[in-house]
């Protein structure tokens, strides 16, 4: 299936910006993310490429301040994607190069002309 | 099925002498197979459409692929439109706020027109373009959203095996750091793949871009190089700058070097045969 422009245009811009951001299909599928969030992931989009819902929650896992994996209701990802509804929240995340990171993530549900649900658009930011 | 241009200039018309041979009316295509016609574009080339090819009873179809003046000005000057009893169906890109008939009705209306949409004597019947596939007699249409600005459509025609691509306002390169991109990444591939005839927007040279970039025009050399990407087997240039002159367009495409993909620039009434 061919992706919708809308979110082929959020790629392009996504990729100019120096903000660190992740783009989700409706499905959970990892689609795309830019070089800056790759510093935070761990490993740039053309190693990785795009992810299945399950292989991007065991390549980069979120975790609460214990170091319990993230509950669904406490995960911005799962939130937006699970319930349409915009969060945010601060995690650590173990990145694919074993980093652990402490990251504000928010995540907005998209909707367009062409379809209802277009996706998730994620925003990360690094608490140092 | 084959196809004649009406109008073949981008943003305004462009009369004079050194546009003779191209055209120089705004974006206008005809299609035609098995008797049925199908209207592209309502530019200023489809007043003179109206005049040669509309029958005396016939249905009419109009694909408008978006909204932007050089796309829409000659549909108050149509004359099916101000024939009792005809049939004229408009299909046209949704939008999330107004019906197509509305967002037309604000160029067919006083001041910038004389006469109100409710006020010409055809029934004239607005649809929002579909994203499903849909069929209008011989032909079986797909409809995408496609890079310029406003909500813009991409046309995929099919009829008797054969595939054209009506994609005359395009900037697929907006945005892209290294080149066109692949696949699922590219801007209207699904339209135009495998493309028996794929009618794409050149609007600007490789320089003019550079200072219109945003303004959802391609040039001929990324053109050919979406087309090739697409697989399509021919390539007409369209949406010409409208102060290109013959001489200009000529040179334009001879300079692209495409020996297994044949290249034209689309000109006012010539036959493609698809």
């Amino acid at each position: 299936m061919p992706r919708p422009v809308e979110l082929i245009l959020a790629r392009q811009w996504c990729a100019l910006l120096t903000t660190p951001v992740l783009l989700f299909e409706p499905d959970g599928t990892l689609v795309y993310f830019n070089e800056a969030a790759a510093a935070l992931l761990g490993r740039t989009y053309g190693e990785s490429g795009g992810m299945s819902r399950p292989e991007w929650q065991a390549a980069f896992r979120m975790e609460d301040g214990l170091g319990e994996t993230l509950a669904k209701g406490e995960n911005p990802l799962a939130q937006a994607l699970d319930q349409g509804v915009p969060a945010q929240a601060q995690i650590a995340m173990r990145g694919m190069d074993g980093q652990l990171r402490v990251l504000q993530v928010t995540s907005v549900p998209l909707g367009s002309l062409s379809q209802t649900k277009l996706g998730v658009m994620a925003l990360l930011h690094e608490v140092r | 099925m084959d196809l004649t241009f009406y109008g073949v200039r981008g943003s305004f018309p462009s009369p004079g002498q050194d546009f003779v041979r191209f055209g120089g009316n705004t974006s206008s295509a005809i299609l035609r197979h098995e008797g049925r016609l199908l209207f592209l574009d309502a530019g200023t080339g489809i007043v003179r459409a109206g005049e040669i090819e509309a029958g005396p009873h016939e249905r009419i179809d109009i694909l408008l692929t978006h909204l932007h003046m050089d796309h829409v000005q000659g549909l108050g000057f149509f004359g099916p439109l101000f024939q009792p009893g005809r049939e004229v169906h408009i299909w046209g890109p949704p939008s999330t706020t107004h019906s197509l008939r509305k967002r037309l009705g604000r160029y067919l209306s006083p001041p910038l027109f004389p006469v109100r949409f409710n006020e010409l004597p055809a029934k004239v019947i607005c649809h929002d373009a579909s994203w499903d596939r849909w069929e209008i007699g011989p032909f079986s249409i797909n409809a995408q959203l496609i890079i310029h600005p406003g909500p813009t459509l991409g046309f995929r025609i099919e009829a008797a095996g054969k595939v054209v691509a009506f994609l005359p306002d395009h900037e697929p390169q907006l945005g892209c750091i290294k080149g066109l991109p692949e696949g699922r990444w590219l801007s209207g591939a699904a339209l135009a793949k495998d493309a028996d005839l794929l009618i794409h927007d050149a609007q600007y040279t490789h320089s003019e871009y550079q200072t219109r970039v945003g303004w959802g025009h391609c040039t001929p050399e990324l053109a050919l190089d979406y087309a090739r990407k697409v697989g399509a087997k021919r390539l007409l240039l369209d949406s010409h700058e409208p102060t290109r002159s013959d001489d200009d367009l000529d040179a334009l495409v001879a300079q692209l070097n495409s020996p297994e993909l044949p290249v034209q620039a689309a000109a006012e009434g010539l036959v493609y045969k698809v």
